[in-house]
């Protein structure tokens, strides 16, 4: 009887649980359809385009590979290619320990459909008799992409900043000098720009569009009233970019500035104010309600070991 | 013991103190933890199974960061958050049974409080974890601490997150001392660590009147304190979303509403617990009978009709004037791909529980436990829409981004934390329902008129 009452009793459960599962089943594919929302049709290889650019930034050199293809007439990065990308200097061969030409390293295209590949410092010392660079970057064989190439020769050049800081007007002078016969000489008429370096930008000086003037240079003044870095310096940046010849270039220097950046403090105790500068008032009431509810736990905790004390004493009078 | 106790209307009160000990063997022998038989011991392990296969993913999330999530930087809060929302919803319940019932006087709440405040500890517990994991880097809860500003909706959430879980632990577990007293002398045969377990977390309980003294006491300031706490932590979670200027959330309403809803879905998981109970232990159905379930019904009914009022107020106002990026947010809700979620939302998870609720026949125990199922099921899927939607429409258009930004997929790993957490949470409730009595024996015992010292005497008895 009991047996029977309890196979009874796992078939009505089973039923329930079909119900349920079938429940929870509809929920599930309402959500699949709506969480996964758009897929793609990966049938076949996609065509893509490749642009190699190239930085030098305070003397390191960097190749940036973008990846893009077209959706709905728009390009967009390709954010899941499979193969590296291969970069080279001159040739595509394999690296020629003697000269630094040939494969220079891989890079991996990142979501973002970018890859970033930082020169290593050896290239330098390897290339030193080099002044002009072919770099090709190719990715092959990649399961959903076509293959695609891109290069970029770039000349040798550099800038560098002289700063006048003594008078009441302060400036910068950049000079652009590139590699010309058996030396470096200085390039005019090439678009040149000074700024201040910020947290997550750059507040340029100088105008739009200007260019070195017939010796290299291009200057501009810089203004007294911007706050510079914590450690009374402030960062100043020449660059270039993208020049079809030279590439990005980008050189900083930092300079002694008197101006401190503004502190929170100097808002007072607001809202948007630092964990220091809360409000008064709402220090006080927030601690007191925090104080007295955890006060009360804490009473509470303690009236548990009275408890414990009460069983402790009257237990022994009950026992005996 | 040959009484049957049917329902609440049928309890019979012992006339002497013999038929009151007579009736607290009985409670004992009814309601005293017992060993799992083979479908609890399967359901533990599958949820052991579940939140080991997390514990894996999670580990993975670790080693490799939060890119093995669909998150990304427009949907920045995915299932994690809409989980969270999720558990501080359920956990609210505690407030519900064991606090608003018990200073209404409500007396058939007894055996439910237990089942309401083990609840609403499992949930906030898995709510404080799922947040954590949200974070990525756990070390860095830390810096809620060290740099967290007061003036910050996340800091207050923290702060209450954790206050909630020190008050549901102790409205558990004040009353729960003489239930684990019952247990150390009452339980034949069990391992010594147990004995053990229940001697130490027992603090030597031996009924006396003054012990019962402070254990009223203490469930009376709780139960006062645990209301205006239990309305903060769904309010400040809340305000997170409110606070932040995006369709959807830009609400001044988002504070009762998020309440309203947390009650309706608190009440629903202790509805489906009921049935649970009722159905896997033989006799509880003597304590949980059919009239809790339709005073359970007509809570829930009320409860819902609440949150829909709430849900009208909030996509109905926005929805007639269809202003600027409201209109494209509210559009991809009504008739877009978001759409059939939403309907289904509202109608199964709202609309049809409270229609098939107001029928008594659909308030017996198992109509209203599939109901409350669909409600379940609906307000998790409710919390997806308050979170995701609003991100995937951002007011800086969202241009010359990977295409998969634009949309949110929750990946595998995603998927196994999150039901880990679920299956945690379910664990903590079935490790406690196989250890201590999920029915308050003391309290049914007071409300059938078993007073303290035949409790008393009982117990002497049983040493």
């Amino acid at each position: 009887m009991k047996n029977h009452l309890s196979i009874q009793r796992l078939k009505v459960l089973r039923s329930y649980w079909a119900v349920i599962t079938l429940l929870i089943s509809v929920f599930v594919l309402i959500g699949n359809n709506t969480i996964g929302q758009d897929k793609q049709d990966n049938s076949a290889k996609i065509p893509v385009s490749m642009k190699l650019s190239y930085k030098a930034s305070d003397g390191v050199k960097r190749l940036k590979v973008m990846l893009t293809r077209k959706e709905n007439k728009m390009k967009v990065p390709v954010e899941n290619a499979k193969s590296p990308v291969a970069l080279y200097l001159n040739d595509v061969k394999v690296a020629d320990p003697a000269n630094g030409t040939g494969l220079i390293g891989k890079v991996n295209i990142n979501e973002d459909g970018e890859g970033v590949f930082d020169i290593p410092g050896n290239f330098n010392s390897l290339t030193s008799k080099l002044h002009e660079f072919k770099f090709i970057a190719k990715m092959e064989s990649d399961p959903l992409y076509e293959d695609a190439s891109d290069d970029i020769t770039i000349s040798d050049a550099k800038i560098s900043i002289d700063y006048s800081g003594k008078d009441s007007i302060k400036s910068a002078t950049a000079t652009l000098t590139a590699w010309k016969d058996s030396a470096y000489v200085p390039v005019p008429d090439v678009e040149m720009k000074l700024s201040i370096k910020r947290a997550f930008s750059s507040f340029p000086f100088t105008d739009d569009g200007s260019a070195t003037d017939k010796d290299g240079k291009i200057s501009g003044n810089l203004p007294l009233s911007i706050p510079g870095n914590s450690d009374r310096t402030i960062t100043i940046v020449a660059s270039v970019t993208d020049n079809d010849s030279y590439g990005a270039i980008e050189t900083t220097k930092n300079v002694a500035w008197n101006i401190l950046p503004k502190t929170n403090e100097e808002f007072g105790r607001t809202l948007w104010s630092n964990q220091k500068n809360a409000p008064i008032l709402l220090i006080i009431i927030s601690c007191s309600i925090i104080g007295a509810i955890w006060g009360t736990l804490i009473y509470l905790v303690f009236k548990l070991f009275k408890i414990k004390k009460i069983g402790t004493q009257q237990g022994k009078v009950s026992e005996t | 013991m040959n009484k049957k106790f049917k329902t609440m209307n049928d309890i019979i009160k012992p006339v002497n103190d013999e038929e009151a000990i007579q009736m607290l063997h009985q409670f004992n022998e009814d309601l005293l933890p017992k060993k799992f038989g083979r479908i609890g011991v399967i359901w533990t392990i599958f949820l052991c199974a579940v939140i080991i296969n997390g514990l894996f993913c999670y580990i993975k999330q670790l080693r490799y960061g939060l890119s093995v999530t669909g998150m990304g930087d427009i949907v920045s809060w995915g299932i994690y958050i809409s989980n969270f929302v999720f558990f501080v919803a359920v956990s609210l319940v505690g407030s519900l049974i064991t606090a608003v019932l018990y200073l209404l006087n409500v007396n058939w709440r007894s055996p439910l409080t237990r089942i309401a405040e083990i609840i609403a500890l499992a949930c906030i517990i898995f709510a404080g974890l799922i947040i954590i994991v949200d974070m990525g880097r756990p070390d860095r809860i830390l810096n809620m601490f060290i740099h967290g500003r007061i003036q910050s909706p996340i800091v207050w959430d923290v702060i209450v997150v954790m206050t909630y879980m020190a008050i549901s632990f102790l409205l558990l577990y004040f009353p729960l001392l003489p239930g684990i007293a019952f247990c150390r002398d009452h339980i034949p045969g069990i391992p010594k660590w147990q004995k053990w377990m229940y001697k130490t977390l027992s603090f030597r309980w031996k009924w006396k009147p003054e012990q019962f003294q402070i254990v009223k006491r203490a469930i009376s300031i709780l139960s006062v304190m645990i209301i205006p706490v239990a309305l903060s932590i769904h309010t400040v979670t809340s305000w997170l979303f409110a606070t932040t200027y995006r369709p959807g959330w830009d609400s001044t309403i988002f504070g009762p509403y998020f309440v309203a809803g947390a009650f309706m879905v608190g009440a629903a998981a202790v509805i489906a617990a009921m049935y649970v109970f009722v159905r896997f232990y033989p006799r509880y159905d003597q304590y949980i009978t059919d009239k809790h379930f339709d005073r359970m019904g007509i809570l829930l009914v009320l409860l819902s009709l609440i949150y829909l009022y709430f849900n009208v107020n909030e996509y109905l106002v926005p929805g007639y004037k269809m202003k600027g990026d409201d209109a494209d947010y509210l559009t991809e809700l009504f008739i877009g791909k978001f759409a059939p979620m939403f309907w289904s939302v509202q109608i199964l998870g709202m609309i049809l529980p409270i229609i098939l609720l107001m029928f008594k026949k659909f308030r017996r125990p198992f109509p209203i436990f599939i109901i409350s199922v669909f409600v379940i099921v609906g307000a998790w899927f409710k919390r997806f829409l308050i979170v995701i939607p609003t991100l995937l429409h951002p007011f800086l258009p969202m241009q010359e981004v990977p295409e998969k930004y634009k949309i949110y997929v929750p990946t595998y790993p995603e998927w196994s934390i999150t039901f880990a957490s679920l299956a945690g949470a379910l664990l903590v409730i079935t490790v406690f329902v196989r250890y201590f009595p999920i029915i308050s024996i003391w309290e049914v015992a007071e409300e059938r008129g078993v007073s303290h010292d035949v409790i008393y005497k009982h117990l002497n008895e049983g040493k």
